[in-house]
């Protein structure tokens, strides 16, 4: 979150206030990938998380009188984004999608990384069961947990900026994050180890 | 109060955190004391390390994109909704004077090819011609008789319509 953007995002808020259309049409494409992510990793689905997506956006140009310039508008859609994952995840059971788990470990293998191509089977298996392992317990978590960790481990935002999006105080943060970390390091793999020895070979590779 | 008792106030209530709620009090002290301590936070976050290698293992670190199939679905949710602007108005505004040119050379052709040919051309006088009738021998497939029928006749009618 830099200050430049920060400054646009006022600017469009603001052309949209003034009849502009365009204004929010600039908004949503700037944002739409960021809240997508934010969704899916929440509600841990993708059909739910692209319904949600078009729902958060229609909150977001409904509400964009009430936004504060004072404020940051990442932070505030963020908030609404949050605040609608909740509601979607108590309104209903969301429904366990391993499919896009297999989709994304098959994108994150042949594309991202490059890795599959060169590692193991067992490499393979102990990823895999990590994902499911932490898939398993992250699902374990309440809702405020989950969010304050999906916010800090995969937003990377901070204890501050977390306290800003969801209007708690930081103290809560810290607090919710300390409890989900140790129910996901419970959850993994006794035996697991980061810097097992596919990793040591990986390193050696390059 | 010195170090090792903020860092033990600290952990008693962030522990106690998984049971009940804080007073506003003590959520202000473990914001407060989670900044400034560097013990504090070393213990609030000695997980993270352990927890952010295996985030780096789950699929969902890195979201596979939408696709532009998802996004159009969803642009077109919002355009309902009145949040997008309508594409119709969006291609017409680029094309301002397209249909307006259409219909004006639509107009131009119609009057020309009046004034060329008229209008009488398109008058019948309603006459009917009989051309030629034909007898036609049973069973030849051209039309079923009814049994019993002796004969036939087809009337081939043309009119100049």
């Amino acid at each position: 979150m830099d200050v430049e953007q920060d400054d646009e995002d006022r600017r469009l808020v603001h052309r949209h206030l003034s009849g502009d259309p365009s204004g929010f049409d600039s908004l949503y494409r700037r944002y739409r990938e960021r809240i997508f992510a934010v969704l899916v990793r929440m509600l841990r689905n993708r059909e739910d998380a692209l319904e949600a997506t078009q729902e958060v956006f229609i909150r977001i140009h409904r509400g964009l009188d009430s936004f504060d310039p004072s404020g940051r508008f990442l932070s505030w859609a963020y908030r609404i984004a949050t605040n609608h994952a909740i509601d979607r995840i108590r309104r209903r059971k969301v429904r366990k999608e391993t499919a896009i788990v297999e989709e994304a470990v098959s994108a994150d293998s042949d594309l991202r990384t490059g890795r599959s191509g060169q590692s193991s089977g067992a490499d393979q298996l102990e990823r895999s069961e990590i994902a499911a392992a932490i898939q398993k317990a992250v699902d374990t978590l309440g809702d405020s947990h989950r969010i304050v960790f999906t916010l800090h481990c995969y937003e990377h935002l901070s204890y501050g900026e977390i306290a800003a999006v969801l209007g708690i105080p930081v103290g809560t943060v810290m607090s919710r994050l300390y409890h989900a970390r140790r129910k996901i390091r419970d959850a993994l793999p006794h035996d697991w180890d980061p810097g097992g020895p596919s990793r040591s070979r990986g390193r050696e590779e390059e | 109060m010195n170090d090792s008792s903020d860092l033990q106030r600290f952990q008693e209530l962030v522990e106690a955190s998984a049971h009940r709620e804080l007073t506003d009090a003590e959520t202000a002290f473990v914001g407060r004391i989670g900044f400034r301590s560097a013990e504090c936070r070393e213990w609030l976050e000695a997980d993270a390390e352990m927890v952010a290698q295996a985030v780096e293992e789950d699929p969902l670190r890195d979201v596979p994109a939408a696709t532009s199939l998802d996004w159009a679905r969803i642009d077109a949710g919002l355009r309902r909704a009145g949040a997008l602007p309508a594409n119709r108005s969006r291609s017409w505004s680029a094309w301002p004077l397209l249909p307006a040119a259409a219909a004006l050379v639509l107009c131009i052709g119609v009057i020309q090819a009046i004034l060329n040919e008229g209008l009488s051309s398109t008058t019948l006088d309603g006459h009917e011609e009989v051309v030629e009738v034909l007898d036609l021998p049973d069973g030849d497939g051209s039309l079923i008789l009814q049994e019993g029928e002796e004969e036939g006749v087809l009337m081939i009618i043309l009119s100049n319509g």
